[in-house]
């Protein structure tokens, strides 16, 4: 039962039962479903609103007007309905779509915040999103894709450094680029260089002279000396964050499970013989 | 990849911890190191060549009223977790930038900073009344906007300066205050820096006189001073005034010269008396930065007054002149206004105009400079949530949304990513502005450089000694020498040129004109001209040239016209290869969006690096 409980569907189908209760039980009115009622709660409404606007009391033209200015929109609004023009339209449908989603995340926050143990769980079975990013030592000798005999200059170049030689006044600092960068997060090697570069270091070995490695920049040797891999953070320090990604996660975990759910209520049938097949049954048999 | 993309975050998260390696708590102040900021140091990067930190200046969260309104609910506290890098959710959809931020400031409006407390806090007075309730609810934009109409421009109108629901100046000290603890929540010295700061958004007559105004640490008012308390600027430096009396230190950012009416570099002030040594005096004091370019628009100059400039018709907002009589003239455009300046002084004594420029978006989604062309997804709520909104749809009385652009980004040149280093930065007007990419840009004026150097630190170094750096006058008595140096952004193409435009006065005649000074491939020719170049923007993949250009122009420069007893400026525009604007992305992510015709789909991105005067002894 308590599983049953904590099941999104169940939490969707008792708001829909209130939802609809409320309004069954509310609406007792005698006139025919096709009038336009303006009953006192309606009226308190909509004088509110002008006063609101106009900061006075109405007067009877006043009140005629925006009366008139309901009615007109209730009749057009009824007779689209009738007429079914609500139907097909995508800005109906998006909005309505909206709303739903919007029920769906309602309910997620309805369900009460995680123990200290399902946060717990769900930060050791998603390690992955927990990792730090690797820090790097490195030097970094810059290339321009100009130079001449480039390839040749960058093994001369690799040689010489490997052989202990210092970095050639010409290249320190080249385009103003440190040439030596301590213990620093993939985030300011991607600043610096671009991403491609930051995330290249990865697959790189330690501890000798290679590349060429490409930037936006242009061609770099590189000598890596540490390399802090990616680990998982602890627990405690970054407790507020699991909890956000617990959120974020469930969230989206119930809107799909209500997704589903609606899915299998209403089924598909894709008829149209262009819909390739393996997307066809993705659909039909997820 | 995938597992790296919370990498970011995570590193800032932990930056904020205790046990961050490079920060520990400390009880004896005598061993302090680094960088001490309440009771804890940071081991913060000092650096003498000074280094280029990219940040936002200019940003609307859900405090913002009319950011509230269209629908944002990013707070304070989120936009910063976005400049960092962290992944927040615009519109519905997550979303993030994909480098972070050196600093960052929110600007939320003061004007309505009150409400927004009672909208945005449920214990608050005034949550639940009907017109928050309505502010709350609004399904779609047009909604919104009978709502805002209704509540706040009527209000307006009338009279009112504030919606009925408006609970006093306590509300508005509420709200100033969260926004207080939200910058300091966020400040990682050496890492990421935020700054006190808020917009003040005057509009006599619908002419743009807004001003961001920002703070150098954390002696602050108790409250902002808005323009529902004093809509001319004057009565904003008076304020600025009684601020410094209390040890405050404060200066301000106009925005939007190109809707301003002639009102930003006027020739009355709004007392209708002339402009004079006081008020030049106050105006340049307090006033230290023009906002080049936002999402609203490039304000440099317009092609209509500036015929000559080839690089002029750049994200000019066009449309903007159809909606609250904003035509363009000639005095509402930056160059007009640093030229203006310049005979000012010749007038007067003091120019009231001496601007540096930095760049910004006036995002109203909270998403700090959110700049990058292939990510952007709207700054204004419901308006231009979509790539149908954007190519469409007119951003409600202002001008068509595909007119807009994705704003712009400030540089400032600082010795560490500290909020003094960065405020001082601004302050001293050793700043640049960009169209979005972090291309750096340096600028010097001396005697005695060479023409070209074996090392950049060189460079750097014979910049400072014999002369002086961007936003600085120029006081030697021989012909200045210019040194210009900029680099590309490492994910952008490389660049075409770089210029140096002059504004000066002659014989009581505002002049201005623009040298090539370098360019990529010996394009620059012995008469000043630059051969120029093919570099297509693949229209299919969106794709720009990756083999054209150069990663780096340098050049020192000397002016053939120099004369030293003439008042007159000199700043550098960078400008880079052509890249896809948004509008084009939109269009190959959507085969069913089509923008109109006269819509640009490839744009030349830059970097405008701030004046340096010469202003001769009388």
């Amino acid at each position: 039962m308590k599983k049953l409980l904590k099941e999104p569907l169940v939490h969707f189908m008792l708001l829909g039962a209130l939802i609809f209760g409320y309004y069954y039980l509310t609406n007792d009115t005698e006139a025919p479903d096709s009038a336009v009622v303006i009953d006192d709660a309606e009226y308190d409404y909509l004088l509110s609103l002008w006063k609101n606007q106009w900061q006075r009391e109405p007067n009877e033209d006043d009140i005629k007007a925006f009366l008139d200015q309901y009615i007109r929109r209730e009749v057009f609004y009824k007779e689209a309905l009738v007429m079914n023009l609500d139907h097909n339209d995508i800005i109906v449908k998006r909005r309505l779509a909206q709303k739903m989603e919007a029920v769906a995340n309602d309910l997620n926050s309805m369900i009460k915040a995680p123990s200290e143990e399902a946060l717990k769980a769900f930060y050791d079975s998603n390690q992955d999103l927990f990792k730090l990013p690797p820090n790097y030592t490195f030097q970094q000798v810059l290339f321009l894709k100009d130079e001449q005999n480039l390839s040749d200059r960058i093994e001369s170049s690799k040689g010489a450094l490997s052989r202990g030689e210092a970095i050639p006044k010409n290249r320190k600092r080249k385009l103003s680029l440190p040439n030596q960068w301590d213990n620093s997060s993939l985030t300011e090697i991607s600043k610096a260089f671009g991403g491609d570069f930051a995330e290249a270091l990865d697959s790189l070995p330690l501890n000798q002279w290679l590349g060429p490695v490409a930037s936006g920049f242009g061609q770099h040797v590189i000598f890596i000396s540490e390399k802090e891999s990616a680990r998982t953070a602890a627990f405690e320090d970054i407790k507020p964050y699991i909890l956000k990604e617990y959120e974020f996660q469930t969230e989206l975990e119930t809107q799909e499970e209500v997704y589903q759910e609606l899915l299998d209520k209403y089924g598909v049938k894709i008829t149209s013989e262009k819909v390739p097949t393996s997307i066809k049954e993705s659909f039909t048999n997820p | 990849m995938k597992a790296y993309l919370q990498f970011f975050l995570l590193l800032l998260i932990l930056a904020s911890c205790n046990n961050k390696p490079n920060k520990q708590e400390t009880t004896n102040p005598e061993q302090e190191e680094g960088y001490m900021y309440k009771g804890t140091v940071y081991n913060v990067v000092e650096n003498e060549l000074k280094e280029a930190y990219f940040g936002e200046q200019h940003l609307h969260t859900a405090a913002s009223m009319d950011a509230f309104i269209a629908g944002t609910r990013l707070t304070p506290d989120d936009a910063y977790r976005f400049a960092q890098g962290e992944e927040v959710r615009v519109n519905g959809k997550p979303h993030k930038i994909h480098r972070a931020l050196d600093w960052a400031a929110v600007t939320d409006h003061a004007e309505f900073l009150g409400e927004a407390y009672s909208l945005l806090n449920p214990e608050a007075p005034g949550h639940n009344s009907e017109a928050a309730k309505a502010m709350r609810d609004s399904p779609d934009l047009k909604t919104a906007l009978t709502v805002y109409k209704k509540y706040v421009l009527d209000a307006l109108a009338g009279g009112n300066a504030h919606p009925d629901f408006w609970q006093g100046y306590e509300a508005v000290k509420s709200q100033w205050q969260k926004n207080i603890e939200a910058t300091e929540k966020n400040y990682k010295p050496g890492t990421f820096t935020t700054i006190h700061a808020y917009e003040w958004s005057s509009a006599p007559n619908t002419a743009n006189l807004h001003r961001n105004v920002f703070f150098r640490d954390t002696n602050l008012p108790d409250m902002p001073f808005s323009a529902n308390e004093g809509p001319s600027p004057q009565e904003l430096w008076d304020w600025m005034i009684a601020q410094e009396k209390n040890g405050v230190k404060v200066f301000c950012n106009p925005h939007n010269p190109n809707e301003s009416k002639g009102m930003l570099f006027p020739e009355v002030a709004m007392n209708n008396k002339p402009i004079d040594k006081a008020y030049a005096e106050t105006r340049q004091h307090f006033e230290r930065n023009l906002e080049m370019m936002q999402t609203k628009g490039n304000s440099e100059v317009v092609p209509d007054f500036w015929p000559n400039d080839e690089f002029a018709d750049f994200e000019n907002a066009v449309s903007l002149q159809k909606y609250n009589g904003r035509i363009f003239e000639k005095h509402n455009f930056v160059r007009y206004g640093l030229t203006r300046g310049v005979k000012y002084k010749e007038e007067l004594g003091v120019n009231p105009f001496k601007y540096g420029f930095v760049g910004g978006t006036d995002s109203h989604n909270g998403v700090m400079s959110n700049v990058e062309e292939f990510n952007y997804v709207g700054h204004h709520g419901m308006a231009d949530e979509t790539a149908l909104d954007r190519s469409r749809n007119e951003q409600d009385g202002e001008m068509y949304n595909r007119d807009m652009n994705p704003g712009g980004l400030t540089g400032v040149w600082a010795t560490s990513n500290t909020r003094e280093a960065i405020w001082d930065g601004m302050h001293n007007r050793e700043s640049f502005a960009t169209s979005g990419p972090r291309i750096k840009v340096r600028f010097f004026a001396g005697n005695g450089y060479q023409s070209s150097y074996d090392s950049y630190e060189e460079m750097v170094k014979d910049g400072y000694a014999k002369g002086v750096p961007m936003g600085q006058n120029y006081g030697g008595s021989e012909t200045p020498e210019f040194l210009v140096w900029a680099i590309k952004d490492p994910i952008a193409p490389n660049l075409d040129r770089i210029q140096i435009i002059k504004g000066w006065v002659e014989n009581g005649e505002m002049k201005d004109t623009i040298y090539n000074v370098a360019a990529s491939e010996n394009r620059l020719k012995p008469d000043g001209t630059v051969i120029p170049i093919d570099a297509p923007v693949n229209m299919k993949t969106g794709e720009f040239n990756k083999e054209k250009g150069a990663p780096e122009l340098m050049a020192v420069w000397k002016d053939p016209e120099y004369n030293p007893d003439q008042n007159a400026y000199y700043y550098v525009r960078v400008i880079q290869l052509p890249t896809a604007r948004y509008s084009l992305w939109d269009e190959i992510r959507n085969p069913d969006v089509h923008y109109p015709d006269d819509t640009k789909r490839v744009i030349q991105e830059r970097a405008w690096a701030s004046p340096i005067w010469i202003e001769p002894a009388k």
